[in-house]
């Protein structure tokens, strides 16, 4: 039987004390997931890939085996193509970098520079593609790769109800797009956008692009298939949706692009061999190559439990259903309060978990603050590190930014119920 | 571009603002004035000014009429 929320909210003893709706910045671990890490701490710790001990063996078989449950449950891929990542800005940089650096390793007995990744420099000026909705984690590493290589970035805005269409994103492409970054759910307005139809039709159009998709918003809260989507890259936070623990996440790369990447950190863990001359980067599985030094390895092992916890557990698409749920419950008590505007896509099926609104008058902080101080309800207010987006809309000079209510599985309906009637007093509604 | 001060002369240019206000001011008051002086709170100035108030150093509550927090220090 799936875990119900009830039973989900009695493993975050945290839940008891506070209505928390800032799953969109981080989210509670659940104490099966603290278990399993606590396992590592007490029961067989010990350094990955290093020791010749039994215990060391059971360390690093777990440690691939969290490794699997991440990969298959939260993103549909093969271990060998995932890499544990700090976070979702740490997969975003680590694409960045091997986009600008041709991968350095030494072949026939010479440290040589191998073909780059993406040639920028032959032919017309080229160009990368964003969007107007994307995090500064899915915005400056392409706007510094971008300065570097002497490309173009461009910025598509959605046409249509805050959700990205093929189309939009086929407008601003060309022959000379080398790469599009754009993301899979809006942390400020839920959009749930079509990703799948998106990849597919920009390299249908042109194959060569490659695309890295931003799903910081995407597994734990909803089904993921990376294969299915058809993305050369795609990055999420573990300590989101999936329930991991802080300072965990992943990234995809499609195996035929990851054997021509060049590491961010090299050192330990991550080399086949090393001279006094060069070194040869790891070559067996590209998500390793990655793995540069001792991993947080009690953190990983809490990711692996945590896609487990959410996929197995709980079950994805019950995740899905119950977040678009409650934040429809809410938008349906709080959208004609006096002065209240909802950001976001209007129709119900291209919105997540995600209510973002402001109050005409008041500061976005100053509605966070008051819910907190009066009703114990955790929002998020600011800019919620999209600040182009949030110009874009407009709310930083009126409100200072927007407040945002973000959605868990085990949240209740007497949350949002209680959110509602704490917004009518603030309005007088 | 504006300035984002350290804590000590945020902490100390907010005290000294509300010291002499004659009456309680606005989260929206107190940006003003620091914008107007080029300067930014450390951190968002409602999470910098609630910071003071847990500290005890200040003074706010919600003020439903004025549409928002407001801030004050206890006169000697
Ligand atoms: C859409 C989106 N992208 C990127 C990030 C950055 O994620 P992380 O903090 O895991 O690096 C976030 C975090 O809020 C996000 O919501």
């Amino acid at each position: 039987m799936p875990l119900t929320p009830e039973q989900v909210r009695e493993h975050i003893p945290f839940l008891e004390k506070y209505v928390y709706l800032d799953n969109g910045a981080t989210t509670p671990v659940p104490l099966p997931v603290q278990e399993a890490m606590s396992a590592y701490y007490n029961e067989y710790l010990a350094n990955v890939e290093r020791g010749a001990y039994s215990v060391a063996h059971e360390a690093h078989e777990r440690f691939e085996r969290a490794r699997e449950n991440a990969a298959k449950l939260l993103l549909g891929c093969e271990p060998g193509e995932f890499v544990f990542t700090r976070n979702l800005t740490h997969a975003s940089n680590i694409v960045a970098y091997a986009l600008e650096h041709p991968l350095l390793t030494t072949k026939d007995g010479t440290f040589t520079l191998s073909e780059p990744l993406v040639d920028w420099k032959s032919g017309g000026k080229k160009n990368i593609v964003g969007t107007m909705l994307e995090h500064h984690s899915n915005t400056m590493p392409w706007l510094r790769l971008a300065h570097h290589v002497g490309a173009e970035y461009r910025v598509v805005r959605p046409s249509n109800d805050m959700v990205l269409s093929p189309d939009d994103l086929l407008e601003a492409v060309d022959g000379n797009t080398r790469f599009v970054a754009f993301q899979h759910v809006s942390n400020v307005l839920g959009s749930i956008h079509p990703v799948r139809e998106i990849t597919r039709a920009l390299k249908e159009a042109y194959p060569d692009i490659m695309v890295f998709i931003d799903g910081s918003q995407g597994p734990g809260h909803l089904p993921v298939d990376v294969k299915d989507i058809g993305c050369d890259f795609y990055g999420f936070s573990g300590h989101k949706g999936p329930l991991g623990p802080q300072g965990t996440g992943g990234l995809y790369i499609r195996k035929e692009v990851g054997e021509r990447m060049d590491p961010m950190e090299v050192g330990g863990g991550m080399m086949a061999d090393v001279t006094l001359e060069g070194y040869t980067v790891r070559t067996d599985a590209v998500g390793r190559r990655f793995d540069a030094g001792t991993p947080n390895i009690p953190g990983m092992i809490g990711l692996g439990r945590a896609a487990e916890y959410v996929a197995k557990d709980i079950g994805m698409d019950r995740i899905d259903e119950r977040e678009r749920h409650l934040a429809q419950r809410l938008i349906g008590r709080i959208k004609d309060l006096p002065g209240v505007k909802i950001y976001g896509p209007e129709n119900p099926e291209h919105r997540g978990g995600v209510v973002t609104f402001t109050i005409e008058g008041w500061l976005c902080h100053d509605v966070s603050n008051a819910l907190d101080d009066g009703w114990r309800i955790l929002t998020r207010s600011g800019h919620h590190c999209c600040l182009p987006l949030a110009r874009w809309l407009g709310t930083i000079d009126r409100y200072g930014g927007t407040t945002r209510a973000s959605m868990g599985y085990y949240n209740m309906e007497r949350e949002v119920d209680l959110l509602a009637e704490a917004l009518e007093s603030l309005t007088g509604g | 571009m504006t300035r984002v001060m350290s804590d000590e002369e945020a902490e100390e240019y907010i005290l000294a603002m509300l010291r002499e206000a004659r009456e309680p001011l606005l989260t929206r008051e107190i940006e003003e004035r620091m914008h107007r002086m080029d300067g930014q709170c450390p951190d968002s100035s409602v999470r910098f000014l609630n910071r003071l108030r847990l500290q005890g150093k200040i003074k706010g509550k919600l003020s439903i009429e004025r549409r928002g927090w407001i801030w004050w220090v206890e006169r000697e």
